[in-house]
C-alpha cells in the first residue's frame, strides 16, 4: 500500500543580503544629499534689576551709541566705523580699560547700548559679541530707547 | 591518501560557510537604542526663515531648559514658537508670561529665559521691542541666537 508522505515544508530562510543593499543605498544617498546646518549658539545678556542683593561700589554706567549707519559711538567718539566687519577693536580696547577699572573698584560694570532703531541687528550683536569677549565678560547689559506706550 | 582526505575536507568547509547576519543586526540594534537613550537632544523648533547674525564669543549650549523661543523675520515680523505671529507688544507679553508660566509650574528651580532668534538684517527697533516685553513680565536673561563662524 502506497501510502502518501506528508509533504515537508522547507525551512523558511530570509535573506537578508539585499535588505542590507537597500539600507547602505538609502544610507548612501542621504548622506550625499543632506546638508547639515551649523549649529547655533547662544549669545547672553542680563538686564539689571532692581532686586539685586547687596548694593555694589558705583562705577559710571558706559553708554555705547549704535547709530543707523552701524558706526559705534562712544561718548560723542565715533570708534568703530566700518559696519561690514566684525570686529570691532576699537571699542573692544575701550571696554577692556572699563572692565579693568571695575575689577579694581570691585563693583559690578553695567553697560548701556543705546542703539538706534534703524541700525541693523547684526551691529546690535557685534557689540554684545564683543562684551561677551574673554578679556571684558560682561553680562550685565541693559537697552536704552524703549519707546513708551 | 590521508592528504587527499583532508584536501576534500578543506574544500567542503570553504565552499558553504553560512553567515549569520542576526546577531550583527542585534547587536547594531542594541547600540542604536542605547545612544537614542543616553543622548538627550536640544530641543528648540528652529525658523528656518531666520538667518541668524555671526557672533564669535557666542557659546554653544548645553541644555535648553526654560527657553522662551521668539523668532523674528528679516521683514520685522514676530512670530512665536509654534509658528504663530506676535502681531503687538500684548500679545507678546502675554505669550513670554504663558511659556514662563508654565516652566515656572514645571521646573521652578531653572530662571526664565528669552531666545531672541533675530534675523541679522532686522532693525533694532524690534529687538527693543521683544526684549522690553520680556523685560516688563520678568524674564531679564536674554539669549541672542548666533552663529559663531560666519556663512
Amino acid at each position: 500500500m502506497a501510502r502518501k508522505k506528508p509533504e515537508q515544508e522547507p525551512d523558511p530562510e530570509l535573506d537578508m543580503s539585499s535588505m542590507i543593499d537597500v539600507s547602505f543605498l538609502l544610507l548612501i544617498y542621504f548622506l550625499v544629499t543632506s546638508t547639515l546646518d551649523p549649529k547655533e549658539a547662544d549669545l547672553g545678556m542680563t538686564m539689571p534689576t532692581s532686586q539685586s542683593g547687596s548694593a555694589p561700589v558705583e562705577i559710571d554706567q558706559m553708554t555705547i551709541e549704535v547709530n543707523n549707519a552701524g558706526h559705534i559711538v562712544l561718548n560723542d567718539e565715533v570708534l568703530d566705523t566700518n559696519p561690514d566687519s566684525r570686529d570691532v577693536p576699537l571699542l573692544l580696547d575701550r571696554l577692556r580699560t572699563y572692565a579693568e577699572s571695575a575689577n579694581l573698584t570691585n563693583s559690578k560694570p553695567l553697560v548701556v547700548i543705546a542703539a538706534d532703531d534703524a541700525a541693523k541687528g547684526q551691529r546690535f550683536i557685534d557689540v554684545l559679541n564683543t562684551l561677551a569677549d574673554k578679556s571684558v565678560n560682561i553680562t550685565n547689559v541693559t537697552i536704552s530707547g524703549f519707546q513708551e506706550e | 591518501m590521508a592528504s587527499e582526505k583532508l584536501k576534500a575536507l578543506r574544500l567542503d568547509e570553504g565552499a558553504a560557510m553560512p553567515m549569520d547576519m542576526s546577531s550583527m543586526i542585534d547587536l547594531v540594534f542594541l547600540l542604536l537604542i542605547f545612544f537614542m537613550v543616553s543622548s538627550h537632544l536640544i530641543i528648540t523648533q528652529i525658523d528656518k526663515r531666520v538667518k541668524p547674525p555671526t557672533a564669535k564669543n557666542a557659546a554653544v549650549a548645553k541644555n535648553a531648559t526654560g527657553r522662551v523661543v521668539v523668532n523674528v523675520l528679516a521683514d520685522g515680523s514676530i512670530w512665536a514658537q509654534d509658528n504663530v505671529e506676535l502681531t503687538s507688544s500684548e500679545a507678546i507679553e502675554d505669550y513670554i508670561d504663558q511659556a514662563k508660566q508654565r516652566h515656572d509650574q514645571a521646573s521652578p528651580q531653572i530662571l526664565t529665559r528669552l531666545n531672541l532668534r533675530a534675523d541679522q538684517d532686522v532693525e533694532t527697533r524690534v529687538i527693543k521691542k521683544v526684549v522690553q516685553a520680556a523685560g516688563k513680565v520678568g524674564v531679564v536673561d536674554v539669549i541672542f541666537g548666533s552663529y559663531v563662524v560666519e556663512r
